[in-house]
Parts: C-alpha cells; structure tokens; sequence
C-alpha cells in the first residue's frame, strides 16, 4: 500500500512540474508583465524599469532557474500587480470559491444521483425521457450563458435576486444554481447509465429470484455498485472545483480564485497564476486519491486486490 | 439618413434646458435619498495602485480625482480651459518660472495642513521617480521638463522649469501633478504601505480597496471646494460588459463604465437609465512599421490613410458620436491648435494613384489585432479591410492576445493604438507617442525622422505663439504627409450608462470627478 501512494506521490510530483514549467514558459513567451501591468501607455524608462525590478530583463532560463530556486526555498514569489505575497493573494480568494463551488457541488448530487437512479429505475418512461432531456440541456447549455438567462429572469425582470458581486445569502443563489445545474445533468447522466448496467448484471436477478424485496435489492446490492463509476465522476467534479468556477465566477463578477486565475493570467502575474495552477493540482490530487481509497470502501475486492498483478507492472 | 442641424439659438436653448435638467436630477436625487447619497459605479478594471505618480492606467484615473487635487486644473465645462485648484493664482516670472500662490486653509485627510512643503515633496525624486527612486511611475511623461520647486513660504512656491516652458501651468493641471500628503507618504515608511492608503486633498478620501473587488471612499467633510455632493462611492470592479450592463438594468449600479455603442439602446430603451460620454482627448490610430520594406515608401503609407471612409465609419460604428480630427490634433489645444489643417481626406482614386506610385503589387500587409481592446476595433478593422481592399492594398487580419505579442519584432505590420493629449498640445500628445523617447520611436523602434525630433526639440523651448504654431503645423504635416508613423482614425469615445436621476456630467477626459467641482453641481 505505501509503494502505491509512493508511486501515485512521484506521478503527481511529476505532472506538477510540467505543469508549472510549461505555464512559465508558455505566460513568459507569449507575454510581458511589464507592458501589461504598467501599461502600453507608460514611458519606456518606466518599463524598462519595472522589468529591472522584477527580473525580468535577464535571460529566460535564469528567471527559470531563479523561480525553481524560490519554490525549492518554499517561496512562490509576489504578485507583480499587487506587491504581496502570491501565496496570501490566493488564500484570500478560497473563501469565496468554496462558497460557491461547495453548496454546488452538493446541489449537483442531490439533483442528479436521485435523478439518474429514478430515471434508471423507470426506464423509458415519460419520466425517464423527461429527466434525460433535462440532462442533456443541463449539459449542452454554456454554463455563461445558462447565467446570464437566469440574471435576466430573476434579476433584471422579477428583481428577486442581485445580478452579480459578493454579499449576503442572495448574491450566492444564481451562481450556485448555474455551477450546480451542469453537474447535476452530468451526474444524472452517469448514475442513470451506472444503474442501468448494474440493474443487468445476474446478481440482481439472483437477489429478485431469492424474494429479496425489490426495495432491498436496490438499496443493498444495485446503488452500492452502481456507486464505483459514478464516484469517479464525483471526484473529477471535486478536483475540478476550482478551475470549473472560472466561467461562472466572471459572469457574477465573484471575485473568487477563477476570476483571479483570468486577470493574473491577462496580466501576466506569472507568481499568482502558478500558485493558483499548484492549488487546483493539489485539489486534483487529493480528490483521486481520495476516490482510490473510497472505492476500496465501496468494493472489498478493490481493497483484497494485489497493486501488481498481471504483468508486475504498476 | 437626416442630418441633425441646430442653430444657435437653439444651441443655446438645449445648453440651458439640459442645465437645468441636470439641476432638477440633482435635486430629485437628493429629496430621493437625502443630501449624502451612496454612488455605485461598475467598472471594467482594477487599477494597480491608487497613486497618481506610478500608474496612468484608466482605471487608476476613475479614481485618482477623488482622493488627489492639482495645483491648477482644466475645467472641462469651458473648453479645457485652466483654472485655479490648490493653488489660487499664479504668474509667469519668465519663459521658465511660475510662482504660485497656494490655498490657506485646506487639509489633508489626515487632517495635516496644505502648504509649499507638501507641494515640493510631490514634485520631489522621491515622489515622482517611485520605489526607491526607480523610475518605475509615469510621472516623467507629463514633468520631465520640471527642475525644481523653490519654497519661497510656506503658501507661496517658485516652479522651475528646464529652460523655457510654455506649457508648464498645463504640466501643473495634467497626470502625475497631484499633490500627495508629505506627512502621510513618511508616516507610511514604504512605497506598498503608501499605496495601499494614500492621503490626498481631493473631496474624497480611500476608506478600503479589495483587490479586483471594489474600492470604496467616504466624503472629506473639510474639503476646501465645496461638500463632497456623495456620502459614499463604492467602484465595483466588473470586468465583463454583459455583467455591468446587467447591474444597471436590474438597478444595482448608478453608473457604468466602457459601454460600446451596440449597447446604447437597451440602456436608453429603459425610461430611467441614459446614456451619457462623447469624444474624450483622445485620438484612435494605426501605427504603421516604417521599417518594414513594405512601408519603406511614406506613399503606401498615406495610401492607407485616405482609403478610408472615415465619415462612414463613425456614422457605421459610433452613431456619429466621436469626431474626426484635422491631423493628429485636437481643437483643444488652444493656441497649438492649427485649425485650417487639412482635414482627413477619403480619397480612394488617390489611393490607388499612390499605390501605384508606390510600385505596391499586392503584396499581404499585416494588421496585427487585438479582440476589442479598444471599442469597436474588430468590426472596424474589418470594415477597413474591406475599404482597404476596394482600393487595391490587400490587407491580412492576424489577432493576438496581447501587446507584447503587437510589439514583438520584426513588427512588419499595422496595429491599432490610441493617444492621449495628456496636457493640450503637440508636445503632450503626438509627441508623446513620435517623439524620439515615445512609443513607436523608443519603445517598438519602428519609425523614425530626425527633422520631425529636432523640430520637437525645438519646440519645447519656444514660448511664443506664432513661433510654436509654425513649428507645430511642420511637424503635423510630417507626419500626416511627408513620413507617416500612423493612420489617424478618429477621436475616441467614452460612454457611460447611468440613472438619468443621477447628477454627474462626464468630462473630456479618462478621468471621472465626482466632487463638487463636477458640472452637474456647478450648475446648479
């Protein structure tokens, strides 16, 4: 079990190096900090000496090499366009992501895992094809503009609820519903289908044959396998939390990690994007790794299973 | 379509109408919600810091006026013309001397006392040249040609500049002039501390700013022009148009800001809501790459220039809103305006006689684009193109994300920018942007003309009008005809949405007064 996550720790250390190398590569090459956070407006000596001030006029393998040092040293740099520490800058903005992205994602699997399971179990009825559909907008529509529909509805014609910024419970409302909406269709779809394939499988039919109640053999035997693939599809959702609220959090104007990520990347506030990107890594990470252990919980032969079998290979 | 034709007297009569309407709004707004009402202005950016010396960014200017007061200002109400703000009066000691007599009796918002002390620490290395003397701040654009303040008491300074200034009152009204608060700046102890919670004179006073969140000011009760008319004004920082336009449609925003003309009639649809702006002192052009053996020849260059349609263009995009400047020039400019400069012609059988003087053979010109950074500029590079195309230059469309990817050598291209008079004349205008320390000479390196950078040379020193106006419709004509850097497109615009009910008045600048000091309560 240790090799396991040994093995997963090295995997994960891995990609986020690459991660990190290429966004420096990719934000540096294609952009210049000092133009954007000076302005194309300002004085070139102005800019000249914003470069000088932040590194930016050595050669970009020693800006490379200075910002693995930092990072090794545990410092992952300031904000060029704020002065602090990237780290606080970041930290200031999970509150705000969390209270959306949390109620949503619970909002996501109170509406879809019923949804898809009653649609699984009622398949091809009316109610069934009902759901579907309502998946499949669910799914199709942009979360941006399914928002904006939702502010014209409830913000600009009945007034109920404000149309973007942070405040009290009713600024959260529509952007919970139009995070949580998408990943309901999504879950919905993956419950429906999970629970169509475990309702085929001979178990099922052995339990009905034994006079098990058909209540029973839902409860114990058919949500609890149907449950495995839907999991992964929950823990995508959960490490996906940060990067998915990027689109939502602009249209409220939320002022949460996603809209960060944009105007730092905009800006070139390379410090504050790789924190965020390591974040959003981390959140990946801790996510699969999690789903790795609750599958264990969920399928004994998961857990009883030998890590190499096969091949021998990991 | 009908050509709007108004004769003075009806000129005259909407000037007093519209007065005092904006009188009945203001007095409606304050029997609304009492003499000290909050203002919630949705704007499109965050500014990087809230100091008048280290950033020109627009969002920066929304907010600057507020907090910060000149030493002389431009009232926007009488065309731009100066007028006394910290400082009551001032005289000229000789072609490079100014001595000012300053305000008794005004406060900082740390309730320190204004005096010379405050004004000479502004204009100091150590205000105007940023963290730790860098030269990383705007200030030199507009106060390079500014040696030294001498306090002379401690209401009354002598301003020197280096050698003969004729526009050194307009350096005093004009970015970066602000006076800060000396006491404050060293009770700071650092240029972050600073920043975050910058003292000023100005009517209101920074309570908090959150970045990309808000930045939020209270009134300065003490303010020497007048009672701030505003009990509070919260900036709401909204980056996306759909969202801003959403706040005042559902009544959460007084104001909003960059609303591009498409969007005017769903805002002036709404019985409470108008749309307010026009030409601010700004002018939209297309940089050209002279060193690209495409544009070696200046006729290819103007080839592109009178190609274009420009009266169709801003009665196509801008509702006819925004002007179409005699050169790069604005009327503006006092007695640097050469008015009987030959306006921008559209004169497509000389485009193609100059594209054929050229010896073009259709070669692709680059337009290096990016998506509508400035208002309209996709659609109206697309309908250039088109123009371009009717007269013979076959002009590529290639977007890019940013201007660095615009600036990246070997430019070999055409790219949209935009200027503006950051003091009226040639010399805080086209200037800025040709002159041997501007943009497109220094910082892209793509043009170059030694009589146009001696001419400007020249220029800073002379004092005397004719001697000026000669100077400056040389320079015009170069770069208009002889060498062009550019294509002059037009004046920009600035438009806004507000609650018609809300009594505040744009000016021709970037930069937004909220105080009293503001047209709508100057007339009333």
């Amino acid at each position: 079990m240790l090799r396991f996550f040994a093995v997963r720790l090295l995997r994960a250390l891995i990609t986020i190096a690459l991660v990190v190398t290429f966004a420096f590569i990719v934000l540096r090459v294609s952009g210049d900090p000092a133009l954007e956070i000076m302005s194309v407006d300002a004085p070139p000596e102005a800019i000249a000496a914003f470069r000088k001030a932040w590194g930016l006029d050595a050669p970009l393998w020693i800006q490379y090499a200075r910002y693995l040092l930092a990072i090794l040293h545990g410092d992952l740099g300031q904000s060029m366009r704020d002065g602090r520490e990237a780290v606080v800058v970041v930290a200031e903005r999970i509150p705000a992501t969390l209270e959306l992205t949390v109620p949503a994602l619970l909002f996501s699997l109170a509406v879809g895992i019923p949804a898809g399971v009653y649609a699984a179990l009622q398949r091809n009825s009316r109610t069934d094809r009902a759901v579907m559909v309502a998946a499949i907008a669910g799914f199709t529509v942009p979360s941006f503009v399914f928002g904006l529909l939702l502010v014209l509805v409830f913000s600009i014609r009945l007034g109920w609820l404000p149309s973007g910024g942070i405040g009290g419970l009713g600024h959260c409302i529509l952007p919970i519903v139009t995070l949580g909406v998408g990943g309901a269709a999504v879950l919905a779809r993956f419950a429906r289908g999970a629970m169509l394939e475990v309702l085929g499988q001979p178990y099922i039919r052995a339990g009905s044959a034994r006079g098990l109640p058909w209540r029973r053999v839902i409860v114990s035997h058919a949500l609890p396998n149907a449950a495995i693939p839907t999991l992964t599809i929950v823990g995508f959702m959960v490490g996906n939390l940060i990067a998915g609220a990027v689109l939502v959090e602009n249209v409220f104007s939320w002022p949460g990690l996603g809209r960060l990520l944009v105007v730092s990347v905009v800006s070139r506030d390379l410090a504050v994007v790789q924190c965020i990107l390591l974040l959003i890594a981390a959140v990946m990470i801790g996510a699969n790794v999690t789903v790795d252990l609750l599958y264990g919980v969920l399928d004994p032969r998961i857990r009883t299973a030998p890590l190499c079998a096969g091949a021998g290979r990991c | 379509m009908a050509e709007l034709q108004m004769t003075r007297r009806q000129t005259i009569a909407g000037a007093l109408a519209s007065g005092l309407l904006a009188a009945m709004a203001s007095r409606a707004w304050a029997a609304q919600a009492g003499t000290h009402p909050r203002l919630t202005i949705g704007m499109s950016g965050f500014p990087p810091a809230v100091e008048p010396a280290l950033f020109n960014h627009t969002a920066t200017r929304r907010v600057v006026p507020q907090i910060f007061d000149t030493l002389i200002a431009f009232d926007h109400g009488k065309g731009m013309a100066l007028k006394p703000a910290l400082a009551e009066r001032w005289e000229r000691l000789d072609g490079g001397a100014l001595r000012l007599s300053l305000r008794k009796g005004v406060t900082f918002h740390d309730g320190s006392p204004f005096t010379a002390h405050d004004v000479a620490f502004s204009f100091s290395p150590d205000h105007l040249l940023g963290p730790g003397r860098s030269g990383r701040s705007i200030a030199m654009q507009t106060l390079d040609r500014v040696e030294r303040v001498e306090v002379v008491d401690p209401y009354t300074i002598v301003i020197r500049a280096k050698g003969n200034d004729a526009l050194l009152e307009q350096r005093l009204a004009a970015w970066a002039s602000e006076i800060v608060g000396k006491r404050a700046f060293e009770a700071a102890g650092s240029w972050d501390k600073w920043s975050a919670a910058p003292v000023g004179t100005g009517p209101y006073r920074l309570v908090s700013q959150n970045l990309d969140v808000n930045i939020v000011l209270a009134p300065h009760d003490a303010y020497w022009g007048g009672k701030p008319p505003f009990g509070a004004i919260e900036y709401r920082i909204i980056p996306e148009l759909a969202a801003r336009v959403n706040g005042l449609l559902a009544g959460e925003l007084d104001i909003i800001t960059d609303v591009p003309p498409d969007q005017f009639g769903d805002i002036a649809a709404r019985p409470e809501l108008e749309i307010a702006g026009g030409a601010v002192q700004n002018v939209r052009y297309l940089a050209i790459d002279q060193t690209a053996p495409i544009f070696k020849d200046p006729r290819l260059r103007r080839a592109l220039s009178v190609a274009i349609d420009r009266k169709l263009f801003v009665e196509a995009l801008w509702e006819n809103r925004v002007p179409v400047p005699n050169g790069f020039q604005l009327s503006s400019f006092g007695s640097g305006y050469i008015e009987d400069f030959p306006a921008l012609a559209y004169d497509p059988d000389l485009a193609r006689q100059l594209i054929k003087d050229a010896g073009y053979k259709g070669e692709p010109i680059t337009y290096r684009l990016l998506n509508n950074y400035y208002t309209n500029q996709v659609s109206g590079a697309q309908a250039m193109v088109e123009m371009w195309r009717t007269a013979g230059l076959n002009v590529e469309i290639q977007m890019m994300e940013n201007f660095s990817q615009i600036q990246r050598k070997p430019v070999n291209a055409i790219y949209d920018s935009s200027s503006t008079a950051i003091f009226l004349d040639h010399l805080g205008h086209a200037w800025r942007e040709f002159g041997p320390n501007g943009t497109l000479p220094k910082q892209v390196g793509i043009w170059s003309n030694e009589e146009y950078f001696h001419l400007g040379a020249r220029l800073q020193d002379v004092v005397d009008v004719e001697e000026r106006r000669k100077i400056i419709r040389r320079m015009l004509t170069i770069i208009d005809r002889d060498d062009p850097p550019c294509v002059v497109l037009h004046a920009s615009g600035q438009f806004y949405g507000k609650r018609r009910d809300v009594p505040w008045i744009p000016g021709q600048m970037l930069d937004l007064n909220f105080g009293p000091s503001n047209q709508a309560f100057a007339r009333s």
